[in-house]
């Protein structure tokens, strides 16, 4: 019971860093609105005559994409994790837990931030969902599903630092496989083929596409829910025992500081 | 110049020294470089032959973009970091030496990713030329010179915030992104018809845009507007920094207004 109120203070206390300081990491979320608002403009000058989208739900697709892609892997948390491994190997308790933990904590704080400024710039544009309560609602549960694989991500990458350190600089075009395959600049529906069903059946295209796509339209594409959350359970399961795998070699071939 | 040369063989030889670092440096930016760029010709390009000319537009204002980001952060690293040094306090011994201090803080340090920004830059214009001749080649060197001076110009005006305000380093990220956006997603028609209001952020593009479409349709008003421009940015943010400098009390001084 101690272990468990152990890491959901850890949760609530990670989710709730990014509103600590608003005043100095406001200027994010300028640049947040700022990307939507381009990517909009691109698509509108490229795609706009044959898509599934009018311009109100590409920005609104876009918004969501882009706070889940700013808050998906931050180089920063992934090589902070390490710094305290020595001292976990002499506490009772897990650091992948904690790192999990502290992952999904931080990502939910971050993308709640994100979904307040993507609705306040949503109504500034007049680009505002045409039912906000269900828009909301399904942001919400996205949000919340999103966590975890997010979170594994993140951790995987702590981990195969502690073998790997260059693994750091593989985080940036990692997180461009999800960046270009996944929808982030645009609806993947939009694309020709045969590239949109390539990027349809990887799992960027579940983590950041269809996502996307739910939450302004309702609905899945080209797919259903229960198909979706079967293949974020696998990818779930897959990014687990990897980590954990990375997390045994990590901790076997560790070296302190004077080891 | 031999101060430039010998700065740039001492980094080179510190990156050089672990092969490893090296290596996954340049592999990782080769690989997120290019990544975005297939994503982007992805979502634009794939199998829409009438946008061959806005293709290669995009393409070289890319390349032209990594090669001055790889040329200004291998060669003259510190000054894309002037922010950091000037509230860090490096400025008090760069200002000890009978050099420049703007020449000084940017020859401190090189960024090792960015080999694979300039390689990446490079061989793309190298793939250019071989389709369009040796003259396309002289033409891409040229304005890269210029596009590499006018991205110093925008590092120096940003960097130079650092000296009226306290906390930059958000808004350093900020701005930093949104004039690279401007020169990484095809918003601005080569042409000059993109909207009217392009005219007021000219000098963010000059570092991609404007050079792309001076290789698409080469003029001399383009050519002008770049050289002219770049030279006129630059001389411009070096007395943004001269007069930043006469106001600039020591390290210890905003240390202790922090604190």
């Amino acid at each position: 019971m101690a272990e468990a109120r152990f890491y959901l203070k850890l949760f609530v206390f990670r989710m709730r860093e990014p509103f600590t300081d608003f005043l100095a990491t406001g200027i994010t979320y300028v640049l947040y609105c700022f990307f939507v608002w381009l990517l909009s403009m691109v698509w509108m000058r490229f795609n706009a005559h044959n898509s599934l989208f009018t311009f109100k739900q590409v920005l609104l697709y876009i918004g969501v994409t882009e706070l889940l892609f700013m808050s998906f892997l931050s180089l920063r948390a992934i090589t902070g994790a390490t710094e305290d491994f020595a001292l976990f190997l002499a506490r009772p308790r897990s650091w992948v837990g904690r790192e999990i933990m502290a992952n999904i904590g931080m990502n939910l704080g971050k993308r709640l931030l994100f979904a307040l400024s993507l609705i306040g710039f949503s109504y500034l544009l007049g680009a505002q969902p045409e039912d906000p309560p269900a828009f909301l609602a399904r942001l919400a549960l996205l949000l919340v599903l999103l966590a975890l694989p997010q979170a594994l991500i993140a951790t995987l990458f702590s981990t195969l630092r502690l073998t790997f350190p260059q693994s750091d600089y593989f985080v940036l075009p990692f997180s461009k496989i999800f960046l270009a395959l996944g929808g982030v600049f645009g609806p993947l529906s939009d694309y020709g083929e045969p590239w949109r069903w390539v990027f349809l059946n990887l799992p960027g295209a579940d983590l950041f596409f269809q996502p996307a796509f739910f939450a302004v339209h309702g609905y899945f594409f080209e797919t259903d829910f229960a198909n979706w959350a079967l293949r974020l359970i696998v990818l779930n399961a897959v990014l687990l025992i990897v980590t954990l795998f990375f997390y045994q070699r990590g901790r076997r071939a560790y070296q302190a500081w004077g080891g | 110049m031999r101060l430039v040369f010998r700065a740039a063989i001492f980094h080179f030889r510190t990156h050089w020294s672990n092969q490893a670092n090296f290596w996954s440096g340049i592999t990782g930016m080769l690989v997120n470089n290019s990544l975005i760029l297939f994503g982007i010709w992805a979502m634009l390009f794939a199998g829409k032959s009438h946008l061959n000319e806005s293709r290669d537009g995009f393409l070289m204002m890319n390349l032209i973009l990594m090669l001055a980001w790889g040329c200004l952060h291998v060669f003259g690293g510190g000054a894309t970091t002037l922010d950091t040094q000037i509230t860090q306090g490096h400025l008090d011994s760069a200002m000890t030496t009978p050099r420049a201090p703007l020449l000084v803080l940017s020859l401190t340090s090189s960024y090792l990713p960015a080999w694979g920004d300039m390689l990446l830059g490079f061989i793309g214009i190298l793939a250019f030329s071989f389709r369009l001749g040796p003259v396309f080649f002289l033409h891409a060197l040229l304005i890269s010179i210029f596009a590499t001076l006018a991205l110093l110009a925008v590092y120096l005006f940003i960097g130079c915030l650092a000296f009226w305000f306290r906390r930059t380093d958000n808004a350093h990220s900020v701005l930093v992104n949104i004039c690279l956006a401007f020169n990484t997603y095809p918003v601005y028609e080569g042409s000059g018809a993109g909207p009217r209001w392009m005219i007021f952020i000219l000098p963010l593009l000059l570092s991609g845009a404007v050079p792309a479409a001076y290789l698409v349709n080469p003029s001399l008003k383009m050519l002008a507007l770049e050289a002219g421009g770049s030279v006129v940015m630059f001389f411009l943010a070096r007395a943004v920094f001269h007069r930043g400098l006469r106001r600039y009390q020591s390290a210890s001084v905003p240390s202790l207004q922090r604190s």
